[in-house]
């Protein structure tokens, strides 16, 4: 298998090799026989792969792309498949042993997909860090502060816990807020909603949380808007089993909304994609979304719930494993 | 992805000197026989997408068209829900949010110019498939030319705007560095240094650690606390702005008055080469290995041997066997003239 990646997209990388690339893109190839060589782009990423990966042959090459597709014309008579088929350089879709390759995203989605019991094991941890994150939020985000100091601490905080990674957004302010982002240098202003996702990862897993405060006294509105939120997660959470399709839980919330006179709020303009993810990356795309397929019985996985914003005011996610 | 202060400040990136960046790649377009020029982005690769609109991505990917005579426009695999963010955030006229990146740029360019037969494309071998693929389809494999000559040509040497935001990431890097105290283990020393360098306005903070000089020299980023050896060399790296630089130290007794590495070494390369000025700058050891960093395409920084490009800001990362054994040092630099 070839397999590409970054650590933008490590997903399908790091579950082949174990390989947390930093900087620059990484290609890997893994054989049958379990021989592993990393092919990198600069001599730092080479000393941290022949570190992270003893058995691996780590090479660094300028002309990465050229170099591999060298070394794949020397194995022309294997039956290759390549991963992930979108992001795969160009130059290596472009070289003659290509034109027999097969798309292994598929196959690599299902193994990230059905978690072993230290994968699942993993990930709790992940999310038990999440959530003592987001006490060090709760603390940090404080009137007056910029939201990019009330990240410094979170950030701050996971590197004591030891944990390198973490995909982390938020948003802050009142009705005019549209969506998450990276912090920015607006400061916190007493009655704002101060809402964050928290995303850190343990070797390789992530868990994700979404939480929205108020900072000092909550208003009527904020109150009854916070109010639909938690019944409508609870409808969600309530139909949620092995076998539903996303799109029913989606429904079970959306109903709920509904219900209040608040449908134009589970539309796309307001709230987003929902699915499942499969925990080797902070956001891969979700295997399933709302079209979905029933979730496998089989399948173990971290099913990642939004729930529709009301009025932009609150936003309240669950990460939970089947 | 970015958790760091992402914020476009006029008052450092002026919004002149990105048109004339902008307006530096559009003059060489025809010199290099090319109608328009791609330039990929994700957060591992932002520079040349930031480097000539401020823009960088959190997350997900991207691609700036350049035509030769309209504004850049900006594709992008993000929600049209942070389109407000990217604006404020970045100057760039238009912004396309869109799943289906090669397919919505090759439809812009039919409408607006029609088929191009020389599209240049920044790291055209680089480019990820689901993006070239149909580009290529669209318009014929041919169509598509590699511009890394191109962007060479016009990024550099540094402007006042890159060479200040740079001096400030070194800045913010040096108090990351003061904020360290006694090590203790690596966990404590990466959480002083993050810590430290976000709250002072760091886009991204990246801290390695080689944790025992003399059992080995290679610098590594920990996923667990270990426990540093008596003497280790840390690199951090910050960006800012959309600049990206490195220094390193090392942590022992006896390396204070290295801490003024970088200004001596400036001082040094002015006069003679490069290894010439590391054998000064720290006489008592002897120079076992050494690299020399800039930006020259997307990656924020890539090591160059040959033809490093003056004017350039540049992170100069060496390694010595000093009487009590190996030290790494680095710093960043601006590029004589040869």
């Amino acid at each position: 298998m070839l397999v590409c990646g970054n650590a933008w997209h490590c997903d399908y990388l790091r579950y082949v090799t174990d390989f947390p690339v930093i900087e620059g893109d990484v290609l890997a190839i893994v054989t049958a026989e379990g021989e592993t060589q990393i092919f990198v782009e600069s001599p730092a990423e080479a000393d941290r792969a022949a570190i992270a990966c003893p058995q691996a042959e780590v090479v660094w090459a300028e002309g990465l792309i050229g170099h591999v597709a060298t070394r794949l014309e020397g194995m022309a008579n294997r039956r290759i498949a390549a991963a992930p088929a979108a992001l795969m350089p160009y130059g290596i879709s472009q070289s003659k042993p290509f034109e027999t390759m097969t798309d292994g995203t598929p196959l690599l989605d299902h193994l990230l997909l059905v978690k072993s019991p230290v994968e699942i094991e993993t990930v709790r941890r992940a999310a038990a860090l999440a959530e003592r994150g987001y006490g060090v939020f709760l603390e940090a985000a404080r009137v007056g502060r910029a939201e990019y100091e009330v990240v410094a601490d979170i950030e701050a905080f996971y590197r004591t816990q030891g944990c390198a990674e973490n995909f982390m957004i938020m948003g802050s302010g009142g009705p005019e807020l549209r969506g998450m982002h990276p912090p920015g240098e607006r400061r916190l202003r007493e009655g704002d909603l101060v809402t964050t996702e928290l995303t850190p990862a343990i070797e390789g897993y992530y868990a994700q949380i979404c939480r929205t405060l108020v900072l000092g006294e909550p208003s009527a509105a904020q109150i009854k808007t916070f109010e639909v939120f938690v019944e409508a997660a609870a409808a969600g959470q309530a139909v949620l089993r092995a076998g539903i399709t996303a799109d029913a839980v989606a429904k079970a919330e959306n109903d709920v909304f509904r219900k209040y006179g608040l449908g134009e709020y589970t539309t796309s303009e307001y709230t987003r994609v929902r699915g499942t993810a499969s925990d080797c990356s902070s956001t891969t795309r979700p295997i399933f979304s709302k079209t979905s397929r029933p979730c496998s019985r089989r399948a173990r996985r971290s099913l990642f719930i939004p729930t529709p914003t009301t009025r932009r005011s609150v936003t309240w996610c669950w990460a939970t494993c089947l | 992805m970015r958790r760091g202060l992402l914020a476009w400040s006029e008052a450092e990136v002026p919004r002149a000197t990105l048109d004339a960046r902008v307006a530096r790649c559009q003059a060489a377009l025809p010199v290099h026989g090319l109608e328009a020029l791609l330039l990929y982005t994700n957060f591992p690769r932002p520079a040349a997408v930031s480097f000539l609109t401020h823009f960088v991505p959190y997350w997900s990917q991207g691609a700036l068209l350049v035509l030769p005579n309209a504004a850049p426009v900006l594709f992008v695999s993000l929600s049209k829900r942070v389109g407000g963010w990217i604006e404020e955030t970045s100057h760039i006229a238009q912004v396309i949010c869109t799943p289906r990146l090669g397919d919505t740029i090759g439809d812009y360019l039919i409408e607006r110019v029609g088929a191009p037969t020389a599209l240049g494309v920044l790291e055209l071998a680089r480019l990820p498939a689901g993006i070239a693929v149909p580009l290529s389809a669209a318009f014929g494999d041919d169509a598509l030319i590699d511009a890394g000559d191109l962007f060479r040509a016009i990024r550099y040497p540094a402007d006042d705007a890159e060479i200040a935001v740079s001096a400030h990431a070194g800045e913010i890097t040096r108090h990351g560095f003061d904020a360290i105290g006694t090590p203790g283990s690596s966990a404590k020393l990466i959480a002083a240094i993050d810590g430290t360098a976000r709250s002072m306005g760091a886009e991204e903070v990246l801290v390695l650690i080689a944790p025992d000089l003399d059992a080995d020299t290679r610098l590594v980023r920990f996923e667990c606390d270990q426990v540093l050896g008596n003497r280790c060399a840390v690199q951090v790296s910050v960006a800012y702005k959309g600049h990206w630089i490195r220094q390193t130290r090392t942590l022992a007794d006896d390396t204070t008055g290295l801490n003024r590495f970088g200004e001596h070494l400036q001082r040094e390369w002015d006069a003679v080469p490069l290894d010439a000025a590391l054998g000064r700058v720290v006489p008592e050891a002897k120079l076992r290995a050494w690299s020399v960093e800039v930006n020259s395409g997307s990656n924020p920084l890539t090591a160059v041997r040959d033809g490093v490009p003056a004017g350039s800001v540049a992170s100069v990362t060496a390694i010595y066997d000093g009487p009590d054994g190996p030290l790494i040092l680095g710093a960043q630099v601006i590029t004589p003239n040869p």
